[in-house]
């Protein structure tokens, strides 16, 4: 019992509790440093980098402000939703909207235009390629 | 050189503000590095509320909304120094206490720091624009508030598109927005420089807070396990507002810790202690709840305490801090942002009373509680053995950590009932947020935790006698 309250037990409890907490972080600080890519591999450039400058050409020729519709139905899967999230914040401050109602419509298919586009529904005003069109509605 | 220029104005009128509020607690050099942290909040938090409202009332003109931030520098910084402190200061002086021992925890600091300052840099190489919520959400708005122009930075706001959480807070978008008027593009530099200043800033304040309250090898520690945190790291490049809410959250008690540590000489320090728990409320939606939480925690243990009146006097002083930044939110929500996606009442009872769903929550907590931190080895048991290990110290009369505590814990509180009654689903809101929202409590509950943890100091000199 008098051990319990003896200097060097105190002492030991200390350099327990210090070892097991500060050596339990370092732990976690070493991995992340294994973990994280070095600046000299990294992907030049990044992924939301490349997305936007996709849509390079497409920003000189639309307005500055004011609303534009997108296809494809953002909906459809969830590298679609993904996509548009990407191509909203390219296009900002313009207002993306899902709903294809308004002219003109932007066109984004990142992994190229599937067979059957553009159908009936739309024209092709500009193709900026990378698979970003700018289309106009056709009259129904 | 313009980025550094934009935080520089923004630290100077933090400081300009909170230097007349100071606590005293210690004498003025001792004080000094914390209040510089906490300056570097406020100061960002007071002009993101300035940018605004800048652009609520003139629209964009940005040449002339950077000559009235430097005007506003002069003349709060002028109000400081020549605004007289009342009450008399109880200031602790003198050399800080030391002993040989903080030389171990300072080289585990060290490491820790150089690795967190290196992972920062790497993640926020890789993902320039932060990760999704980043570009999604907070970098996506700043875009509108700075590239929208005059007319149409509200175009944020629009229910023509698909614009997300448009009732959310602006302090980040609004603080990204505000250096890129400095800079004069939406270059990336700017959010990075923004999140690397809160990460860093949160984790300087939690060893500044400790060093003075308790020893400086107390601040290392818990600084070291800060930093060491893989996922606060993640989470702080990643450009999102839940750890500068964190820093909010933790300014917030610390400051009502060293409002008791000055002898309550003078209540300023509430107005500051106010005035960062409503730029919680600027931050994100959360912060309304942290806010409730620290007001209903407050009352009831100075009622229990010193009684209604004192809390009362008190109440008014941290009003003075809440109110105008309040009010700025009040306007804010009126009139831009009144629709909300969070108060959806239909179904809320039904939710309230499956069973199942307290179950789904209680587990995710608990593995919640283990991971967040996305450790090598999980710290939070770690920390309870550290604490077994050298004991707790007696806290007699000291109400702020009361009311600290009560306050974390009624937010997680808040937080368990949300998930209960929200009507997203709740596998895939759990997944998302919950280790963001424990990272947002992290730091205050490692400041409360060391406060009552034995210093090693304390413990040598147990060993000693």
């Amino acid at each position: 019992m008098r051990f319990l309250h003896s200097a060097r037990f105190v002492k030991l409890r200390l350099f327990t509790g210090l070892i097991l907490l500060i050596g339990g972080a370092l732990l976690s600080s070493f991995r992340v440093l294994k973990q994280s890519a070095p600046l000299s591999s990294r992907p030049a450039p990044d992924e939301v980098s490349a997305y936007e400058a996709r849509f390079a050409r497409a920003r000189q020729l639309l307005p500055r402000h004011g609303v534009i519709c997108y296809i494809p139905d953002f909906n459809s899967s969830e590298a679609a939703k993904k996509d548009f999230f990407l191509a909203r914040y390219a296009l900002a401050p313009l207002v993306v909207r899902t709903v294809p109602d308004c002219d003109p419509l932007i066109a984004d298919f990142p992994s190229g235009l599937p067979p059957s586009f553009p159908d009936h529904r739309y024209a092709v005003l500009k193709d900026f390629g990378h698979g970003v069109l700018l289309l106009t509605r056709n009259a129904p | 050189m313009l980025l550094g220029g934009s935080l520089l104005i923004a630290l100077g009128i933090g400081l300009a503000i909170a230097w007349p509020l100071r606590p005293q607690a210690f004498d003025a050099p001792r004080e000094f590095p914390l209040l510089l942290f906490l300056s570097l909040g406020l100061g960002l938090g007071a002009t993101s509320l300035w940018f605004f409202l800048w652009l609520a009332i003139f629209g964009s003109h940005k040449s002339s909304f950077i000559a009235s931030e430097l005007i506003l520098l002069a003349i709060l910084g002028t109000m400081a120094l020549v605004c007289p402190r009342h009450g008399k200061s109880q200031a602790t002086s003198g050399p800080i206490p030391r002993s040989r021992f903080w030389y171990f925890p300072a080289v585990a600091f060290l490491a820790a720091l150089v690795v967190a300052g290196t992972a920062f840099t790497r993640y926020s190489a890789s993902a320039p624009h932060g990760a999704w919520d980043a570009w999604g959400d907070w970098n996506l708005r700043a875009r509108f508030l700075y590239l929208g122009g005059g007319a149409h930075w509200t175009d944020v706001f629009s229910p023509l598109g698909t614009m997300p959480h448009r009732d959310y807070p602006l302090l980040l978008s609004a603080t990204v927005a505000r250096c890129w008027t400095y800079l004069k593009s939406d270059a990336q530099s700017a959010p990075i420089a923004i999140a690397f200043l809160f990460t860093f800033a949160t984790a300087g304040e939690l060893f500044c807070a400790l060093s003075l309250l308790r020893s400086r090898s107390q601040g290392l520690i818990a600084a070291t396990i800060l930093l060491a945190t893989p996922f606060f790291l993640v989470l702080g490049s990643a450009q999102y507002a839940d750890v500068p809410l964190a820093f909010f959250f933790l300014s917030t008690i610390v400051l009502l810790c060293l409002h008791e540590q000055s002898g309550f000489a003078s209540r300023r320090a509430l107005t500051l202690a106010g005035a960062m728990a409503s730029l919680a409320v600027w931050t994100k939606n959360e912060g309304g709840l942290f806010l409730s939480c620290l007001l209903v925690s407050y009352f009831l243990i100075k009622l229990r305490g010193p009684g209604l009146a004192e809390y009362r006097r008190e109440l008014r002083s941290l009003a003075a801090g809440l109110l105008p930044v309040l009010a700025v939110v009040a306007f804010f929500k009126i009139r831009f942002a009144w629709h909300t996606d969070l108060l959806v009442t239909h179904g809320v009872l039904h939710r309230l009373r499956g069973a199942a769903r307290y179950r789904v929550v209680l587990a995710a907590f608990a593995d919640g509680f283990l991971h967040f931190g996305d450790w090598s080895l999980s710290i939070p048991p770690l920390l309870l053995v550290y604490l077994l290990l050298l004991g707790v110290r007696k806290q007699e009369g000291r109400v702020a950590v009361k009311i600290g505590a009560a306050t974390l814990a009624l937010t997680a509180l808040g937080y368990f009932f949300i998930y209960v009654t929200a009507w997203v689903p709740l596998p895939w809101l759990l997944q998302t947020s919950l280790t963001r929202l424990c990272i947002q409590l992290y730091p205050s509950a490692l400041f409360l935790l060391f406060l009552l943890a034995r210093t090693p100091e304390e413990a040598l000199k147990q060993a000693s006698t």
